[in-house]
């Protein structure tokens, strides 16, 4: 590795060298040499079974890397143990899901509350009130999960994996549970928050009508 | 955000199975606290009120229901002994103290009527709030509790009722007088009437020339003990020639049983009093319930008893002794409300084991949900623990309210409850012993959960979906 190249996988949000996955003797994940500046959208696209899902896990470090490594805003992520990754997590991701995975027995406050607690970040009220503004959500506050419209869930998720302002946003499948408008709506509000925090954002997709949001791609293939 | 405020909205979440973990744990407690309580006010109130009078000599019968009628006034009287030939063997004891007589039959308004003398006041160094001793005949003090609830003050008077319990035949034609108030002392006194020996006698000397028209089958009177209550009307016109058969299984009928051919005759007895006074004279058919003896040494103790039981008709009973049997009677069934108690916190925390466990498998995905947006598996775990102990810190808190205020309902609105001088505000040291043992055994029972807890993998249960 060069100098230039030591000092841009330094600042880099992404840098994936060698990647592949196995499980059960059999590979789930192979990842082309994969590299993200901070601050840059991708977009993974790849159909069911290519490890989309897989790869989002690894890069957020909720499974371990099976060969090959993975840097994440310079941290060689593949190289922590477990509770160096949960604290990696914790300060640095947010994460959207495709079903949102609003925690139900919590209020909407509370699931924000979340990630704060978790990472111990503080975050002032007004910050956060703007956040709710920004997303149209500040009216849902005490409300809980089953009194929200899918659109409502999303934001809500998209507000749990901002607030703790973290340097990367992974988002999986985000839109795939929404129609063209609410998707739509969905992805522009990912990349402007995302934008307002010089967050990196890694969304993937099979979603079709995604693809022309984004400058980065990644494809996937599954393994043969 | 925390631990406690996550668990809090956790448990909300599923408000039925928390209510009745609770419900049935609190249930489990509020038995041990109410046995807890009760045995140790019921105990202290026994040592109190039993403290310092060493013998009672009285009729033939029970010794438990001598020494329960006429120490602690909870039973009915075994019958009725001559108070002079009673007397005058104790006083040949010399290692005798204080006797101090008790005559029983009346109440009013269930509080009980005592003839004694002053010394049986001071004995329990009662004060008096208001008022004085009394000083002749039909003069009563009356203690602070039968004030408060009866309202009688001084220079009031009242009917006694015949009997021990309210609803009896009222002695209108013979009212009392009250010339005293006592303190609370926390002892028996505050629910009794104080008056002397001489009014009970008076009372039912009235009433003996006032009955003769009574006519009933004296197999009333055969029955046992505890059924002459009901029948006490019918127990003033003996014939006289039955008195010897039933002098000691009557309800006490003060006076009226003995070979006394002049009622109205008893102005010129002598007062009674400490050990050691001159003697007094009385009238041979002077009858009282009981005798309460204190020793001055405990010498006595090896004489006296022995002399009461085996020279005369009489019994003697030994308060120390019978209480201790009373409380050995009552231990089996103090043990099976422990056990049944008992059950109920263990069932409770099987419970809440089960909740926990059965928990895992429905929250698992939040669980994964979590550990991705930032919780480490000690959040997890602590997340579990704290509701774990949640649920018991719940039923524990509700089970001693309810266990306390079960003691002061029964202390404020039962009549045996009253006479314990039960009392919601106490605390006792095993109660400690019970909080810590449940919250220990809390911890443990949510360990095993908020471990397995703790390990889920987000990664692959997040991939499952579910």
């Amino acid at each position: 590795m060069t100098t230039a190249a030591a000092a841009a996988s330094a600042t880099a949000a992404i840098d994936a060298q060698g990647v592949s996955l196995e499980r059960g003797g059999s590979a789930v994940l192979e990842v082309p040499a994969w590299f993200l500046p901070q601050g840059e959208h991708v977009l993974i696209r790849g159909a069911s079974g290519s490890g989309k899902t897989t790869l989002l896990h690894l890069v957020a470090g909720l499974e371990p890397v099976g060969t090959g490594t993975i840097r994440v805003l310079g941290t060689p992520v593949s190289e922590l143990d477990h509770r160096a990754r949960d604290r990696f997590r914790a300060r640095n991701i947010g994460l959207v899901f495709q079903d949102f995975h609003l925690l139900t027995g919590l209020t909407v406050e509370e699931n924000l509350r979340l990630p704060l607690w978790f990472s111990g970040c503080s975050i002032g009220a007004d910050e956060i009130g703007n956040l709710l503004d920004r997303l149209g959500i500040d009216g849902l506050l005490r409300r809980h999960p089953h009194q929200l419209s899918q659109g409502e869930k999303q934001r809500v998720a998209i507000a749990r994996a901002v607030v703790h302002r973290p340097r990367l946003i992974l988002a999986d499948e985000p839109t795939s549970a929404l129609d063209d408008r609410n998707a739509e709506g969905v992805l522009d509000l990912l990349r402007a928050e995302a934008r307002a925090s010089g967050a990196s954002l890694v969304t993937a997709s099979h979603d079709s009508r995604l693809k022309s949001h984004f400058e980065y791609h990644l494809a996937l293939e599954a393994p043969s | 955000m925390n631990t406690f405020s996550l668990a809090v909205s956790q448990l909300a979440r599923r408000p039925l199975q928390t209510a009745l973990n609770a419900v049935v744990m609190s249930l489990g407690i509020a038995m041990i606290t109410v046995l807890l309580l009760g045995h140790s006010q019921f105990q202290e109130r026994m040592q109190q009120d039993g403290r310092g009078i060493d013998l009672v000599v009285g009729a033939p019968g029970s010794p438990m229901q001598l020494i329960l009628s006429s120490v602690y006034h909870v039973d009915i009287p075994t019958g009725n002994i001559p108070l002079g030939p009673a007397r005058e063997v104790i006083e040949r004891e010399p290692a005798v103290e204080r006797i101090m007589p008790v005559a029983l039959g009346d109440n009013f308004e269930g509080y009980r009527i005592v003839g004694t003398r002053p010394s049986y006041a001071q004995h329990y160094g009662a004060e008096l709030a208001r008022g004085r001793m009394w000083e002749q005949s039909m003069e009563a003090v009356v203690g602070a509790e039968v004030a408060r609830e009866t309202g009688l003050g001084v220079d009031d008077s009242f009917a006694g009722a015949h009997g021990l319990g309210s609803g009896g035949h009222v002695h209108d034609y013979a009212p009392y007088d009250v010339v005293g108030v006592l303190d609370f002392s926390g002892s028996v006194l505050d629910r009794l009437i104080l008056t002397p020996v001489q009014s009970v006698w008076d009372v039912h000397d009235h009433d003996h020339d006032h009955d003769h028209d009574h006519d009933h089958d004296h197999d009333h009177d055969h029955d046992h003990d505890h059924d002459h209550e009901h029948e006490h009307d019918h127990d003033h016109d003996h014939e006289h020639e039955h008195e010897h058969e039933h002098e000691h299984e009557h309800e006490q009928d003060h006076g009226d049983h003995g070979d006394h051919g002049d009622h109205g005759d008893h102005g010129d007895h002598g007062e009674y009093g400490e050990h050691g006074h001159d003697e007094p004279e009385y009238a041979a058919e002077e009858q009282i319930t009981a005798l309460l003896v204190s020793y001055e040494s405990p010498i006595a103790a090896a004489r006296l008893p022995r002399e009461i039981d085996e020279n005369t008709p009489w019994q003697s009973a030994e308060p120390a002794y019978q209480t201790a049997r009373l409380m050995t009677l009552l231990a089996p069934a103090r043990a099976g409300v422990q056990v049944i108690g008992g059950l109920l916190i263990v069932a409770s925390l099987l419970s809440v084991f089960a909740v926990l466990y059965q928990n895992l498998r429905e929250r698992r995905y939040d669980f994964a949900i979590m550990r991705a947006i930032g919780a480490g598996p000690a959040h997890v775990f602590r997340l579990t623990l704290a509701e774990g102990m949640l649920m018991v810190v719940l039923g524990l808190g509700l089970g001693l309210l309810l266990g306390h205020a079960s003691i002061a309902l029964l202390g404020e609105f039962t009549a045996a409850g009253r006479a314990l001088g039960l009392n919601g505000l106490t605390w006792v040291t095993e109660q400690g012993a019970l909080v810590v043992g449940v919250l220990a055994a809390g911890v443990l029972i949510a360990l095993v959960p908020a471990w397995l807890a703790s390990r889920t993998e987000p990664g692959p249960t997040l991939r499952r979906g579910y």
